[in-house]
């Protein structure tokens, strides 16, 4: 910004005196910052620690905890504590309103103890380690509303981590093999596609998309790469794949603004879903195989077209950064995939190098000129 | 809708949430019948909940014929019969038996016997009573205590739900 500011003075749109006043702004603005930022970091920490403390606190079954005979007062006075956790949150966040960041982290702190609840129960009642899965259910269904009602974005990011543990102690989900991954990615991206979401929190939505991504396209490319004949279980897959292909064609059809974005996006969804739909299919393994290669590579081009064309139409670097590693890493698949047998391996390792390299120098050059592009707009 | 009124709502929801919790979990604490089962131990450890005693009980493994049609991770109902202070598996059915008490479980997997001459395979089934959490001494003390078996003292309700309460 000082650059800036001189070069204002130079050609003339602004004085001395008015450059001083500009320079002693930013710099108030810069130390305020600062202060902030050690302060929420300072506060987070807190929390976390707080929070960590008070779930191996339960999890190591405490002295304290000996105290309330009944289990009724372990519960009580567990449920106590988070509520004054939150009552006290709300407080600093809207009452007082001069603690509002100490306000926020209280309200994050009451998500991760009432997560020490459930915990709680799930021990006193000596549920099996299979309801891992319940609880953590029951953690990111808690708060839910307060990510939503609130609109906080940490909050909103813990609900995703508790989804993918929840989703991943589903007892016996890796039956479905692949399946899981791509219906758990399919979930997260159709979820952020509701209308209602896309249209109010538009800031959820990138976090809800990018996790999604990236386990559908390393599903698929994993499908691709590593095994040609699927072996999905077939009389479970076949449910849920058309069921996410119902949720990707809701979501279209209850969408009443539809941008360029949205109808892409349901177009690779509904794609997915039926890719999941023909692999959960009783067909020879043979025709099985020819969907694998036919279908995969067409859904991860989707996927990274999809990305540079609305990276670059944005102006956004972070899906073209991530447009970037997924070209490089479907490149090298392919190249080890088609090349490893038919060239000599010396020549192949050294050309697949070159290529490689190549490639990453044209794919930085094309995001600095997209970085270039937005400083020169600033 | 203001501020106050969405933090009601929060507070609210997660007393709701506890209340449904605590009450599945506890109905069987007050309207279960109390029953012993003879019990072994295997190892301790759970990542979320601390130290705890995973037990293994004489009727997680029921012998079935070849030629019964069991499946993985469906539900099966355990009809038990007195055998002195113990009970002992006398069944095993896929729909939930009249006359005696039962437990409820599901077969988390099949051993299947390929020898010619046995006609048996082995079903070893969950029925949620396989964790008992405790203090990390008394989890080590409990599982010395019942190197050569033991005896959990169980809560069993009339649909077949159980927990346990503790090992003697």
């Amino acid at each position: 910004m000082e650059k800036h500011v001189k070069n204002w003075i130079e050609k003339g749109y602004i004085d001395e005196k008015q450059a001083g006043i500009i320079l002693a702004d930013i710099k108030q603005e810069k130390e305020k910052s600062a202060r902030l930022a050690i302060n929420i970091t300072l506060y987070t920490i807190g929390a976390i620690l707080i929070g960590i403390g008070v779930i191996s606190f339960i999890a190591a079954n405490d002295w304290i905890l000996r105290l309330f005979y009944s289990r009724f007062a372990k519960i009580s006075a567990a449920l106590i504590v988070t509520f004054g956790c939150f009552a006290l949150g709300y407080r600093f966040s809207f009452v007082k309103a001069e603690y509002k960041r100490l306000g926020s982290v209280l309200i994050f702190l009451s998500t991760l103890l009432i997560g020490g609840v459930w915990a709680l129960i799930g021990q006193i009642y000596n549920l099996p380690s299979e309801s891992n899965c319940e609880i953590f259910f029951l953690w990111l269904l808690s708060i839910l509303p307060v990510a939503f009602l609130f609109n906080k974005k940490s909050i909103n990011n813990l609900s995703i981590m508790l989804f993918i543990a929840a989703y991943f102690n589903i007892p016996n989900i890796y039956d479905l093999e692949y399946l899981a991954f791509i219906v758990f990615g399919l979930i997260l991206y159709n979820f952020a596609n509701i209308p209602a979401i896309r249209r109010n929190f538009g800031d959820f939505t990138p976090t809800y998309k990018a996790v999604s991504t990236v386990v559908l396209y390393f599903t698929i490319l994993i499908m691709f790469c590593i095994f040609e004949n699927m072996n999905i279980l077939r009389s479970l897959g076949i449910v849920l794949p058309l069921a996410m292909l119902a949720f990707a064609l809701l979501n279209f059809t209850a969408e009443k603004v539809k941008d360029s974005v949205f109808n892409v996006e349901t177009l690779i969804l509904a794609g997915i879903s039926i890719y999941g739909i023909l692999s959960s299919l009783d067909i020879s393994t043979d025709t099985l195989a020819i969907i694998n290669v036919i279908g995969s590579n067409i859904l991860l081009a989707s996927i990274i077209m999809a990305h540079y064309h609305f990276g670059y139409k944005a102006q956004n670097t972070g899906l073209v950064t991530r447009a970037n590693y997924f070209t490089l890493i479907y490149i090298s698949v392919l190249y080890f995939k088609i090349s490893y047998h038919l060239l000599d391996k010396a020549l192949f390792f050294f050309l697949g190098g070159v290529i490689l390299l190549s490639l990453g120098i044209y794919l930085e050059k094309q995001k600095r000129s997209l970085k270039g592009g937005q400083n020169n707009e600033q | 809708m203001n501020n106050k009124t969405k933090t009601l709502i929060i507070l609210g929801f997660w007393l709701v949430l506890a209340f449904i919790f605590v009450a599945a979990n506890e109905k069987v604490f007050l309207f279960g019948e109390e029953i012993r089962l003879k019990v072994k131990p295997v190892d301790p450890r759970d990542l979320l909940r601390g130290q705890y005693v995973a037990l293994k009980y004489d009727i997680s493994e029921i012998q079935v014929k070849k030629s019964e049609d069991f499946e993985r991770g469906k539900t099966v109902y355990v009809s038990l019969k007195e055998d002195g202070k113990t009970c002992t598996a006398q069944g095993i059915h896929k729909i939930k038996p009249s006359g005696n008490p039962y437990i409820k479980g599901k077969i988390d997997f099949i051993k299947h016997n390929y020898r010619q001459n046995v006609d048996y395979k082995t079903l070893s089934i969950e029925y949620g009573i396989e964790n008992l959490f405790t203090k990390e001494k008394e989890a080590k003390n409990i599982e010395k205590r019942l190197q050569n078996g033991g005896i959990a003292v169980i809560k069993l309700d009339k649909s077949g739900n159980a927990k346990v309460l503790r090992v003697e």
